[in-house]
């Protein structure tokens, strides 16, 4: 939704919830076979980290890689970084049948955080947001009202948000009207 | 029900309001064998609507009981389901009111097209800017005035909307010879073709430039209400019939801002921004070239919708309103004018290019609109080649694409249709053609049209006739789709 990002932007608190729109990240689509030696050994050694489980992320550091699909995942680290890991996986994945696409400026990402986050977020998505459900390391691609976005659960009652660019502010606005006192419902 | 209605009086008889299920149609279920209570409401629905029953059920049970000869109580009643208590019109309709009522989709320049006048278009899921009213000027006016401006100056349009898909694997080019009606796998790293997708039926549903990045990678543009569509429709072959083609796609519409700077002015304004690679020798028509401007990574993209000297310049969304900033400050003094999809759009008509969603209705194929030339003699196949021969497709009768000119210079009605002499089997006019894009052209200073017209690219010169809505009749001129600037002179300096 911010259109030149220069630095994080703290949004409005209400209901006890720390609302923020994330700025100054970097995304790498990658789709390959996830379970092949070549992109195994591609993000352990550009990132770190080993492929994630279905409906999983793992993360270290700033860096974080969401299972997407069966042939997909999505790298987040920060901008600073991202073009480093792409010119590395392009590289080391050049004869492998494979594709790292940069995307960084394609997605907004927010976070919420707060004891009432998953009764905020349950007004809005078609998810089950029972804490022994939905726990820590968890990520799911769902619709949040009319939009598809990609929700990931990094701490207790730490939600990351991410949906396309072009909407934004719609997204911030539905979060905005979620997170008002009044309209709390207390399931979670 | 009085006791011994007539049929008649029982097939007036209205049980359920909602789904209009009659007392006749209740009897009916349970004469066909439809017994069970269950069966019976899906048979008639009877209380399947909203109220789940609440103003019909009894009254159906009885019916049913008394067709059957049974008490009540053992036809049983049929399994009520949510909303059968009431809620509130707040509840269904959730989050969806007001500026939340549905997502808009923006681009990255969206606030400052609001604060600058626009008047907007919705285009899918976006808004664009239709045109920017200035001061006390008509829309029509503000049109003219854009357009004016890019024939005579320059003018700036954000694109952004476009559809952008990246292609990438060893197939790619297979992959496109199959999903494009023309050739690209022989298209050269840094150079543009403009292609057309067609359906299985042959119909054509999008179209664009294609750019080859390298031996491997492709950007296909597509038009911006096809983006997720063709998108889906790529992924949709690659997972089912071409899953062993090595190709991966990647939408990445959001991804870039694409600015247009089009006019005879266009390359001194990018010229004083710092680009180094755009004079004609190192970007011809149709090519592409990386730069670096501003400390920003930009691709430009030398293609025209519009017949002029014009550069597409695509960056890194992030920094879509700076660059679009920058452009608008260097282009001043060469009069840059902000446009929008109104004078794109008459701009292209004036040029005879088609735009999908006007020269195309899920009926039209390419042969249509005399772009046989797309459509490739050297594959063996591509998506709607094998529809193309059916014999209706290649039926010399089909309506082909004209330009039309009134006679009388007005704006020649939206969708009219042309008459021909007689009257069909079910005593209408015969028609002979349709009007697909109408406009009044500032630069020729007249309406001018195109349209569909039987035999038309034969009958060059003849006048046939638009009855309008009022009853009057507008004479146009069959002529040429290109209005303005034939030979392409303007694009190419």
């Amino acid at each position: 939704m911010s259109n030149d990002l220069k630095s994080e932007t703290y949004l409005p608190t209400l209901n006890a919830i720390d609302l923020k729109e994330v700025v100054e990240f970097g995304l790498l689509s990658v789709r390959g076979d996830l379970g092949s030696k070549k992109i195994v050994d591609s993000l352990k050694s550009s990132i770190g980290l080993v492929t994630p489980a279905v409906r999983k992320f793992a993360s270290k550091g700033k860096v974080e890689v969401f299972w997407m699909s069966t042939d997909e995942l999505l790298i987040k680290a920060p901008s600073k970084a991202i073009v480093g890991i792409e010119t590395k996986m392009l590289k080391e994945l050049r004869d492998f049948h494979s594709s790292v696409v940069n995307i960084s400026d394609s997605r907004s990402l927010f976070t919420i955080k707060g004891a009432l986050s998953r009764d905020i977020l349950g007004k809005l998505c078609p998810v089950n947001f029972d804490k022994n459900i939905f726990k820590i390391g968890d990520f799911r691609r769902t619709r949040m009202a009319q939009v598809p976005i990609a929700l990931s659960l990094l701490e207790d009652n730490y939600f990351q948000i991410m949906c396309y660019r072009s909407v934004g502010g719609y997204v911030y606005n539905l979060l905005k009207m979620s997170v008002y006192d009044d309209s709390n419902i207390s399931f979670y | 029900m009085p006791y011994g209605a007539s049929t008649k009086l029982k097939s007036k008889t209205w049980l359920d309001f909602q789904n209009d299920v009659k007392v006749i149609d209740v009897e009916l279920a349970a004469q066909e064998g439809f017994e069970s209570v269950e069966h019976a409401k899906r048979y008639t629905t009877l209380g399947m609507a909203t109220d789940q029953g609440k103003l019909s059920n009894i009254n159906g049970l009885a019916i049913l009981s008394e067709s059957l000869h049974k008490d009540i109580p053992s036809v049983g009643t049929t399994t009520f389901r949510p909303p059968y208590t009431p809620i509130s019109m707040g509840s269904i309709a959730g989050e969806a009111r007001g500026e939340l009522f549905q997502p808009i989709r923006k681009t990255p320049m969206h606030d400052w097209h609001d604060k600058h006048g626009a008047e907007w278009e919705p285009v899918g899921q976006w808004l664009r800017p239709f045109c920017y009213v200035e001061g006390v000027e008509s829309v029509e006016q503000a049109v003219s005035r854009e357009v004016m401006a890019c024939r005579n100056k320059v003018g700036v349009l954000d694109a952004s909307t476009l559809g952008k898909i990246m292609v990438r694997g060893k197939d790619s080019g297979k992959f496109l010879d199959m999903i494009y009606t023309n050739l690209m796998s022989n298209l050269k790293p840094g150079k543009c073709r403009y292609g057309l997708i067609c359906s299985e039926n042959g119909f054509l549903i999008d179209d664009g430039v294609v750019a080859r990045i390298d031996e491997n990678s492709y950007i296909c543009h597509t038009t911006s209400g096809g983006a997720e569509n063709i998108y889906s429709m790529m992924e949709e072959w690659l997972q089912t019939e071409w899953w062993d083609f090595e190709v991966y796609v990647t939408n990445v519409t959001e991804q870039f801002s694409q600015i247009t700077v089009v006019g005879g002015n266009a390359r001194r304004v990018l010229d004083k921004l710092g680009f180094v690679k755009i004079d004609s020798d190192s970007l011809p028509f149709m090519g592409w070239v990386d730069e670096k401007v501003l400390g920003v990574c930009v691709r430009v993209y030398r293609i025209s919708f519009s017949g002029e000297l014009s550069f597409e310049i695509s960056v890194p969304s992030n920094k879509g309103l700076y660059l679009w900033d920058e452009i608008l400050l260097s282009g001043q003094e060469f009069g840059i004018t902000p446009y929008g999809t109104e004078a794109l759009h008459v701009m292209r008509a004036e040029k005879g290019f088609i735009m999908i969603g006007d020269e195309t209705d899920g009926t039209v194929i390419p042969q249509d609109l005399g772009l046989d030339w797309a459509l490739s003699k050297k594959k063996d196949d591509y998506i709607g080649k094998r529809a193309h021969q059916r014999s209706n497709m290649s039926n010399p009768e089909r309506w082909k694409l004209v330009g039309l000119e009134s006679t009388d210079g007005s704006v020649i009605p939206e969708g009219a249709y042309a008459i021909g002499l007689g009257e069909n089997e079910v005593g209408q006019k015969v028609t002979i053609g349709r009007v697909t894009s109408t406009y009044y052209s500032p630069s020729l200073k007249k309406g001018i049209a195109l349209g569909l017209v039987a035999h038309g690219p034969d009958r060059l010169g003849e006048i046939i006739q638009f009855p309008t809505l009022t009853n009057s009749i507008v004479e146009a001129k069959i002529v040429s789709p290109v209005f303005y600037d034939p030979d392409g002179l303007k694009q190419n300096v």
